[in-house]
C-alpha cells in the first residue's frame, strides 16, 4: 500500500481536505422515521490536483469514483472535510465553483431530445454565461473539439451513446473550465474516437486545465495520468505516480473483485 | 437574465414546434373550451346575472383566468419534473446560473404558453363569440394580471420544493386546483356556497384574482372593490415570494448535501 499524506497546497487546482460522504439510506420524509444506517461513499479523502495535471480515478464499481467528481463540480455538498477549487471552498461558494468546473458525467441522457447537438449546446452555453459575442466560436470550436462538427444539426435523440458521451465532453468544455472532470469519457467510444479524446485530453492538460478522470480502463490511465488514486469501498487505498499499466493492474487486483478485474481485462483486449 | 429567459423560451418553443401535434391540440383545445363555455352560458340562461354580469363573461375569465393560475404553478412542478425525468436538472444546476434562478427562469418560459393560452381564448371569445370587452381597463388588468402572477410564484416555488424534497410536488398543485375549483368562484358565484364554507373563499388568494380581473375587464374597474383585492393579493404576495424562496433555497441545499437533486 502506497499512501501518501502530505501537506495539500491551497494553490491546487483541485483540492479535498479528510473529505466525508455519507447518503441517507432514505431521502424525502421517511429519512425521519427510518431506522437504517446511512451509507458511507467516501471517508478521509485527501487529494490534490494542480493546473495542467491529469489524476485518474480508478476503482470498482461503487467505490466512489463518480461521487467524488460530483462533490468537485459542487453537484454534491461533502458532509465532513473540505473541497476546493483554486481555494474556493464548494460548500460556501458553490457558484463560484460552477464556474471554473466543467462536468461530462457518464449518464445516458441529459440533453434536450428534440433539440439539436448545436441547439443544445448554445442553450447551455446562455447558462454558463458564454458571452454573446464568443458563443457561436465557442460552439463550433468544442463541437470540433469532440469530433462532432458534421453532427452538429442532428437531434439529440439521434446520437449514438458514443456521440451523445462526446457531447457531454462538449458541453462541458463550452465555459473553457480550469478544471475538467471526466466520468468514464471513452465507455461508449469507438478505439478512433477514443484515441482523439485522450489527445483532446492531453492538449488541454498542457493548457493549463487540472483534468480529472474517472476510469476503468488501465491503458487510458496510464496514457493520460501523471498520478492515479485506486479507491475501494470509499477510501483511498492506493495512490501511483506516473502509473505504467502493469503498476495499476497489480494495485487494482488487490482490491477489486476477480470478475470485476476479468471484465476490465477483456475491456482492454477489445480496446488495443 | 434576459438572455437566459430568452433562451429558456427559445428552448421551449422550439421543441413546441417539433411536437407539432400536440401544439395543434392545445390551441384547438383552447377553442373547444371557449365554445363549450358559451352554450353552457346559454344553457343557463340570460336570467342568471352572478355579481350583476352576463353569464359567459363571468364564466369565461373566471375559468380561463383559474387555469391560468393553477397552470401557473403547475409548470413549477413540471418543469423540475421533466427536468428530473430526461436527466437534465442536474445539468442545468451545474451551470454557472444560481439554482433558483434556473427554476424561476425555466418556469416563467413555461408560463408563457398558459399566458398565451388565457389570451387566446379571450380573443376567440370576442372574435367568435361576441364578448365585449369595451369597458375593459387596461391598467387593472396588467395590475391584477401582475400581483396574482407574483402569488402563483410563490405557491409554484413550494410546489418547485415540495417535488425536489418528496419527487411529489404534483400533489400540492392537485390540492390547489381542487380546492381552488370549489372556493374560488372560477365557475360559479362564491355567494352559493354555504356560509362556512365562503369565509375560507376570501382567505383563499385566486377568489381575489377572479373577482378582481372580472371588474378589470368586464365591470369598468369599480375601483372600491378592485383596491381591496389588490391589497389582499399584495400581501399573498409579500409574504409567499420571500418565504418559499427561503424554503427552496433550503431544500436545494439539502439535495446537494443528500445527492438527490435527480431523484424523482
Amino acid at each position: 500500500m502506497n499512501r501518501v499524506h502530505g501537506p495539500i497546497s491551497l494553490g491546487a487546482a483541485v483540492c479535498l481536505q479528510s473529505v466525508r460522504k455519507v447518503f441517507p439510506a432514505q431521502i424525502g420524509v421517511m429519512k425521519w422515521f427510518s431506522r437504517a444506517k446511512p451509507i458511507m461513499v467516501l471517508d478521509d479523502i485527501n487529494l490534490r490536483v494542480p493546473a495542467g495535471e491529469v489524476a485518474a480515478l480508478m476503482g470498482p464499481n461503487g467505490s466512489g469514483k463518480s461521487t467524488l467528481l460530483k462533490l468537485v463540480a459542487a453537484t454534491l455538498l461533502p458532509d465532513g472535510g473540505k473541497v476546493t477549487v483554486r481555494g474556493v471552498d464548494s460548500a460556501t461558494r458553490n457558484l463560484e465553483v460552477r464556474r471554473s468546473v466543467g462536468l461530462a458525467v457518464a449518464q445516458e441522457r441529459s440533453f434536450y431530445p428534440r433539440l439539436t447537438a448545436e441547439e443544445n449546446l448554445s442553450f447551455f452555453a446562455v447558462m454558463d454565461d458564454v458571452p454573446r459575442s464568443a458563443r457561436r466560436a465557442r460552439i463550433s470550436c468544442v463541437l470540433e473539439q469532440c469530433g462532432l462538427q458534421d453532427m452538429r444539426h442532428r437531434y439529440a435523440h439521434q446520437l449514438s451513446s458514443g456521440m451523445y458521451q462526446r457531447l457531454g465532453i462538449a458541453r462541458a468544455l463550452l465555459k473553457q473550465p480550469a478544471v475538467l472532470l471526466l466520468d468514464e469519457p471513452t465507455r461508449s467510444a469507438d478505439p478512433e474516437t477514443a484515441r482523439s479524446l485522450r489527445q483532446l485530453v492531453r492538449a488541454l492538460a498542457s493548457d493549463g486545465t487540472a483534468v480529472l478522470l474517472a476510469t476503468h480502463s488501465f491503458e487510458e490511465a496510464a496514457n493520460l495520468a501523471g498520478y492515479a488514486v485506486l479507491l475501494s469501498h470509499g477510501r483511498i487505498i492506493t495512490r501511483l505516480k506516473s502509473p505504467d499499466v502493469g503498476r495499476l493492474r497489480s494495485a487494482y487486483a488487490r482490491i477489486a473483485a476477480p470478475a470485476d478485474l476479468i471484465e476490465e481485462q477483456a475491456r482492454e483486449a477489445c480496446l488495443s | 437574465m434576459i438572455d437566459k429567459l430568452f433562451a429558456l423560451a427559445r428552448r421551449d418553443l422550439l421543441a413546441a414546434t417539433r411536437y407539432r401535434t400536440a401544439l395543434a391540440f392545445q390551441l384547438v383545445s383552447v377553442l373547444g373550451e371557449v365554445a363549450g363555455l358559451f352554450f353552457l352560458a346559454r344553457a343557463v340562461g340570460p336570467g342568471f346575472r352572478p355579481d350583476g354580469m352576463d353569464f359567459f363573461p363571468f364564466l369565461l375569465i373566471g375559468s380561463t383566468f383559474y387555469m391560468c393560475l393553477v397552470g401557473g404553478v403547475q409548470v413549477f412542478v413540471e418543469t423540475v419534473r421533466t427536468a428530473q425525468l430526461n436527466g437534465t436538472l442536474e445539468a442545468l444546476l451545474s451551470t454557472s446560473t444560481h439554482d433558483i434562478v434556473t427554476i424561476l427562469l425555466m418556469a416563467a418560459s413555461s408560463f408563457f404558453s398558459k399566458a398565451f393560452q388565457l389570451l387566446l381564448a379571450l380573443a376567440a371569445a370576442c372574435l367568435l363569440f361576441g364578448l365585449r370587452l369595451n369597458t375593459a381597463h387596461a391598467l387593472a388588468f396588467v395590475l391584477t394580471f401582475s400581483v396574482s402572477i407574483a402569488v402563483v410564484v410563490g405557491i409554484g416555488l413550494l410546489a418547485a420544493a415540495l417535488q425536489i424534497w418528496t419527487g411529489r410536488g404534483g400533489s400540492l398543485v392537485w390540492l390547489f386546483a381542487s380546492l381552488g375549483a370549489l372556493i374560488s368562484g372560477a365557475f360559479f358565484p362564491v355567494s352559493a356556497l354555504p356560509e362556512a364554507i365562503r369565509g375560507l373563499s376570501w382567505v383563499f388568494p385566486v377568489t381575489h384574482s377572479l373577482d378582481a380581473m372580472r371588474i378589470a375587464l368586464v365591470s369598468g374597474a369599480s375601483m372600491g372593490g378592485f383596491r381591496n383585492h389588490m391589497v389582499v393579493l399584495a400581501a399573498y404576495a409579500l409574504f409567499l415570494v420571500p418565504f418559499s424562496l427561503l424554503v427552496l433555497s433550503r431544500v436545494l441545499s439539502r439535495a446537494r448535501h443528500d445527492g438527490t437533486l435527480a431523484v424523482y
